[in-house]
């Protein structure tokens, strides 16, 4: 097998300076950062770099996190982190796992050990155990992490009591392979229940009145970086009330707000934010306070409590999505799979639902195509503060049931549930690692 | 035969030019005071030649007074120089007195110096004319593959390239008018040479170190191809060919015109090449009994087109062409094993060439020539419709001499030359990494004639850089065999611990010079000794220094003398990076020349010693690497190593240095016994030998050969027999090979029609139809050379 990774922050001149004795020659001899095969690595053309992936689960109650190789469902690392992860996000590329530990305002990373790297003229795949990096976020609650094309940001939402303010930090796969810290920060002048999106060099933030009675802000503004620091570019004018929730698309950055989305699109290196107000659908006290999207899509699609709506920029519309959930179930997850062709709910009741796009007036529909029923458990007997959780990869859904201590897998394709990984912990939050889309053949250089 | 045509100035437009000019008038004759009717006359410094009449008279005006450098050619003599005193009243009757030889002379423009097969210090054979269309083949190689002290490596008939002395490779120059000819074919015997010969006018060969008018790919000697693609005149001419060769079903079409106006000249040529692949007698493989009787792929399909046109000057011209040429061919040796899939190349090259020749009478400069040449080529392996590697070469390059009017007695000049080479190959086979080689050149180059002596003296410096930026040294890819039992799985079986990939760039920087003394001494009439002696240096190429991948081509894993074998403390050899000093190849050079080339019988014998310091080689490691892919054809018959890994596993061969020694003899012997007959007998040895002891791989072996030729009026006819004698001096690992004796006829038949001359003409090689396995190619266990072939075709001109 393949197994290569690169070591990090090694650039050092061999100075092999040789000098002949007539007819000057010399010659000079850089070594550069090598490509580094640890553990069972080999250089040979087996062609077998794992285009399963591997599976992270963190356990409740614990800072250990757990890898399993999926392509043979093998139980591949437990690495100790130094605090117990709130949330857990996969990087751009999902190579790396990205660990927040919300009240220990910290965000640790771990390398899925899966990747490929661009040779110019082919793509080399890598694999290696799994690392932990030395690569760190330290800042006052680190809740939202957003990922862009190429880009994270992470939100620092700041701790009003302690008066310490919010910050937002932007960064990508490169520094964490590196443990880089030359990438920009931030810093608010008021602490806020924020989120933040990457998008090219430009951060898209939310602002909040500091004499404002909610922690949630209410305005959008642009910053764009500068070396270690962002410059505020622009502040949109458009109120965002009890703003919750971010998400990027192809065309277009959104947030949710009370009354609708805020929708901020750009044109000829203008940028410009109109809201899309919330659809008669909408109830008293019913929000968006989730939103989603895919990174090569042109639609939003909104979470308010159990209902989902479509949210179509560009004509200006929200449209309520019927995913038909049973009696009682509330949503716990959605995401777009990979390919953005399939959008996934899980509910509380141990429900997936499959939707599909089909096209209809230029717009995409989205109609269910599968209910699958991934808990024989009574759902009444989930565990304290635990729920259903899922992740997804390229072609399957992995869903984590804390009552049976398992995990699912179920096809997107098909909808039948392959796999089952039994777990001696009770799962709590997972996220896929590996490589999106086709491996590329390993080979010999 | 192809009309020579000469450059005939009206004489008309020189009397107008000095009031006061003085003139010279003569009369050409040969040794029986017989006139030598349209002997062309040359004097030195004026750019075009005068042509004498039917009585050999010839005028020149509105010269200056003083003494001038006359140079006289004509077909079957021996040229001549002479310095000629005008005084002040003119000089009338001036009686050039010239030497039949049976020699063929003509000029070499590879070299500023005037060179020829008899008048220079260092040896060159030059084709041209129908000796050239006599010999031409598909490829360069086997186009040369019959001149004294010239082989081919045979790469089964598709990528053949000479061998000049037993060197190749980065030794020997591959240039066209002068220029490098851009290609790949320096870095792997499989791929092809970017000239054509079938367009061409002649094709010279510069045996022993040329580096000093061509920097450090010249060591060796350089083969220069000329053609007309930047036209020097506007005389309208013509030549075309049809031919069909029997061996390999080949098909020839080829054109050449020149045409113009006045002052601008025009240039078209074109050819078309289409061949199967070639039969040989008995099996390809004589160790596979599956093996056809043919060369599987050596199939080749070519084509080219050149355009160039030239403004005519009174002192020169300038001019600029551009040409294409597209090849696709086989690669035999380069299967599959029993799957017999054909591997082919692709491949295309587009060359812009600029050059121009002036010439001044007055002040200090005499002769200004520039050349300036943008090179792209690239070529594609494919396998399965697959493009498996990628070579591409881009390259441009500019020379300027500047000779100067006599000073003392001395001609002369300066040459400034720079060249870069952006080289990449990309896939599988990409043994060489990325890498620009630039170099810039200074050189100064001297003669005088001192009495019966011609000293000719040169020196030349220069840098030459070469970058790579991304070389990458995977520690495992090399490993040794030490249990030969080990299986498929053995990959799996290796130590398990950390592995690393390193990664460098590398810059390198030489300045290496070149030394050069000749002399010519005409000792008696008739007759003359050549002496050079040289030093001359050679940066190693990108190949050389930075290889690290599996060459098919050479069915080895090469490795560049960046890196050396190391030892462990259990005794196991392991790869790493050189701890030693990069050197230049150094070579001392002698060569001895000893001519006669008046009269009816003449003869050329050289004798050369050549020892090169820090001569890089490959050498054989024991060492074994992947190859990239499953391809088992075979190092064990390319390298005669015992081993069959026939699961893609490759031979590691290392870049060393050594110090080598190259001496042997070339010798030609010219007998005209009847005025249409002539005897021509030649041969050539030369032994390769590592100063430490052991011999150098794919040494031509001794050769001797005999060519008897008649010319009549209307039919001419040659009859060649060839022995190639065993060569039994071989390098470690590399089998003996059987000599052979090749049996060669031409016939031609040429009919005169109205301005335009026909030749219908047969060609037939290898008439015996023996099985004939170069010990110069790679190939030789899988490709003999072609069986009996016979070619018949037909060419015009006029």
């Amino acid at each position: 097998m393949t197994l290569q990774t690169q070591l990090k922050h090694l650039s050092l001149i061999i100075g092999a300076t040789m000098l002949a004795a007539c007819g000057d020659a010399t010659t000079q001899i850089i070594e550069k950062d090598p490509i580094v095969v640890p553990g069972d690595g080999d250089d040979h053309d087996h062609g077998d770099v794992s285009s399963a992936g591997r599976l992270l689960v963190t356990s409740k109650g614990s800072n250990q996190v757990t890898l399993f190789e999926l392509e043979d469902n093998s139980l591949l690392a437990s690495i100790g982190l130094t605090f117990e992860p709130a949330y857990l996000y996969a990087s751009p590329s999902k190579r790396y796992a990205m660990l927040v530990q919300r009240n220990d305002n910290q965000v640790e990373f771990i390398d899925g050990g899966l990747w490929q790297e661009d040779h110019g003229d082919h793509l080399h795949p890598y694999q290696q155990a799994p690392a932990l990096m030395d690569f760190s976020l330290n800042g006052s609650r680190p809740t939202h992490v957003t990922v862009g094309a190429s880009q994270v940001a992470v939100f620092f939402d700041g701790d009003g009591q302690n008066g310490v303010n919010a910050s937002a930090a932007m960064f990508d796969e490169m520094h964490i392979g590196s443990d880089n810290n030359d990438y920009p920060i931030q810093e608010f002048d008021t602490h806020m229940h924020g989120a933040a999106q990457a998008r090219g060099e430009n951060l898209f933030a939310t602002l909040r009145d500091a004499n404002s009675a909610t922690t949630l802000p209410d305005r959008i503004a642009r910053f764009h970086a500068h070396g270690d620091h962002f410059h505020q570019e622009e502040t949109y004018e458009v109120i965002c009330p009890v703003l919750h929730g971010s998400a990027q698309n192809h065309d277009a950055v959104a947030f949710a707000c009370g009354d609708g989305v805020v929708v901020i699109t750009e044109q000829d290196g203008q940028f410009s934010a109109s809201k899309i107000v919330n659809s008669a659908d909408f109830t008293e006290g019913m929000r968006i306070g989730s939103l989603r999207a895919h990174l090569a899509g042109e639609q939003f699609f909104g979470i308010a409590g159990s209902q989902v709506f479509v949210i179509n920029h560009e004509a200006g519309e929200m449209e309520k999505l019927d995913w038909q959930p049973h009696e009682g179930a509330t949503l716990l997850a959605m995401e777009l799979s990979l390919d953005g062709e399939t959008l996934v709910i899980l509910d509380s009741q141990g429900y997936l639902s499959l939707l599909q796009a089909h096209a209809h007036d230029n717009e995409l529909h989205w109609e269910l195509a599968h209910k699958l029923d991934i808990s024989e458990a009574d759902v009444a007997d989930m565990p304290e503060g635990s729920r259903f959780e899922m992740t997804l990869s390229g072609e399957q859904v992995f869903v984590a049931s804390p009552i049976e201590k398992h995990i699912l897998s179920v096809d997107l394709h098909d909808a039948t549930i392959s796999t089952e990984l039994e777990l001696d912990f009770v799962p709590q939050k997972l996220t896929w690692l590996g490589i999106v889309g086709e491996v590329a053949d390993a080979h010999d250089h | 035969m192809i009309k020579r045509t000469l450059v005939a100035v009206s004489l008309s437009s020189l009397f107008s030019a000095m009031a006061i000019a003085q003139s010279l008038q003569g009369q050409v004759v040969d040794e029986q005071g017989q006139p030598v009717s349209h002997a062309k006359v040359q004097l030195h410094g004026r750019y075009q030649a005068l042509k004498a009449d039917e009585q050999g008279r010839f005028q020149y005006n509105a010269l200056q007074q003083g003494e001038v450098e006359l140079h006289v050619s004509a077909p079957g003599f021996a040229h001549k120089s002479l310095h000629v005193q005008i005084p002040e009243q003119g000089l009338n009757n001036l009686r050039i007195v010239m030497l039949t030889t049976s020699i063929e002379v003509v000029d070499v423009t590879a070299s500023p110096f005037h060179a020829s097969a008899i008048e220079s210090a260092l040896p060159v054979t030059v084709l041209s004319g129908d000796k050239l269309r006599n010999v031409q083949a598909a490829t360069l190689g086997d186009t040369l593959a019959k001149e004294v002290g010239v082989h081919s490596n045979s790469h089964g008939g598709v990528a053949s390239t000479p061998i000049i002395r037993g060197l190749d490779g980065p030794r020997v120059l591959i240039s066209q008018n002068g220029l490098d000819a851009g290609d790949a074919s320096r870095v792997g015997p499989d791929h092809a040479v970017s000239a054509e010969a079938s367009t061409a006018t002649q094709i010279e060969v510069l045996r022993g170190p040329a580096t000093l008018f061509y920097g450090s790919g010249a060591i060796g000697g350089v083969v220069n191809v000329v053609d007309n693609r930047v036209p020097t005149d506007s005389q309208t001419r013509g030549e075309w060919t049809l031919e069909h060769a029997s061996v390999n079903n080949q098909k020839l079409a080829s054109f050449n015109f020149n045409g113009g106006l006045e002052r601008v000249a025009l240039h078209l040529d074109g050819y078309w090449r289409e061949s199967d692949d070639y039969k040989v007698p008995g099996l390809a493989d004589p160790d596979d009994e599956d093996s056809a009787d043919k060369v599987k792929s050596s199939f080749a399909e070519s084509q080219g087109v050149t355009l160039g046109s030239s403004y005519l000057l009174d002192n020169g011209y300038i001019g600029i062409s551009y040409g294409r040429l597209n090849r696709e061919y086989g690669i035999p040796g380069h299967s599959h094993g029993d799957e017999n899939i054909a591997v082919t190349a692709d491949m295309q090259q587009d060359r812009v060439q600029l050059l121009s020749e002036l010439r001044f009478e007055q002040g200090f400069i005499s002769a200004l020539n520039t050349k300036l040449s943008y090179t792209d080529y690239e070529h594609a392996e494919i396998e399965l419709g697959q493009v498996g590697t990628t070579f591409s070469n881009e390259s441009k390059e500019a020379r300027m001499e500047f000779l100067h009017n006599e000073v003392l007695g001395w001609h002369g000049g300066l040459s400034l030359h720079y060249k870069r080479s952006d080289f990449a190959a990309v896939g599988q086979e990409a043994f060489t990494p990325p890498s620009v080689t630039d170099s810039l050149a200074l050189a100064l180059m001297e003669e005088r004639h001192f009495g019966p002596v011609l000293a000719q003296l040169g020196a030349r410096i220069e840098r030459v850089t070469l970058k790579a930026d991304n070389l990458l040294f995977p520690d495992s890819a090399v490993h040794g065999h030490d249990d030969h039992d080990h299986d498929h799985d053995h990959d799996h079986d290796h130590d398990h611990g950390d592995q690393m990939t390193r990664r460098f760039s590398a810059e390198h920087e030489f300045e290496p010079y070149s030394l050069s003394a000749g002399l010519v001494w005409d000792f008696t009439q008739g007759y003359n000794l050549g002496i050079s002696v040289s030093h001359s240096q050679r940066a190693p190429s990108a190949a050389e220094l930075l290889s690290f991948g599996p060459h098919i081509g050479t069915g080895s894993f090469e490795v560049g003398a960046l890196f050396k074998l190391y030892q462990d403390a259990h005794g196991d050899t392991y790869l790493g990076l050189t701890d030693q000093a990069i050197d230049l190849e150094s070579a001392n050079n002698l060569d001895l020349t000893l001519r006669k080339f008046s009269g009816n019988l003449g003869f050329i014998l050289n004798a050369f010693y050549n020892r090169v310091d820090n001569y890089y080689y490959q050498q054989n490691t024991g060492l074994f690497a992947e190859s990239g892919h499953d391809h088992d054809h075979g190092d064990e018959h390319q390298h005669g190593d015992e081993h069959a890994h026939d699961h893609g596993e490759l031979p590691v061969y290392l870049f060393t240095q050594d110090d080598v020694v190259l001496h042997g003899f070339e010798s030609q012997l010219f007998w005209q016994f009847m005025p249409q007959w002539k005897l021509t007998l030649q041969g050539d040895y030369v032994r390769a030998r590592l100063q430490d002891g052991g011999d150098l791989p794919r040494t031509p072996p001794l050769r001797l050969g005999a060519n008897l030729a008649y010319e009549g009026q209307s039919i001419s006819a040659d009859l060649g027999l060839t022995r190639y004698f065993e060569q039994d001096r071989t390098a470690v690992l590399e089998s003996e090979s059987a000599g052979y004796t090749l049996l060669d006829l031409n016939l031609a038949y040429h009919l005169g029609l109205d301005g335009h001359e026909l030749a219908f003409y047969l060609k037939g090689h290898n008439l015996t139809d023996e099985e004939a396995r170069p010990h110069t190619s790679f190939l030789k266990h899988l490709a003999p050379l072609p069986g009996r072939s016979v070619a018949v075709g037909i060419r015009g001109y006029f």
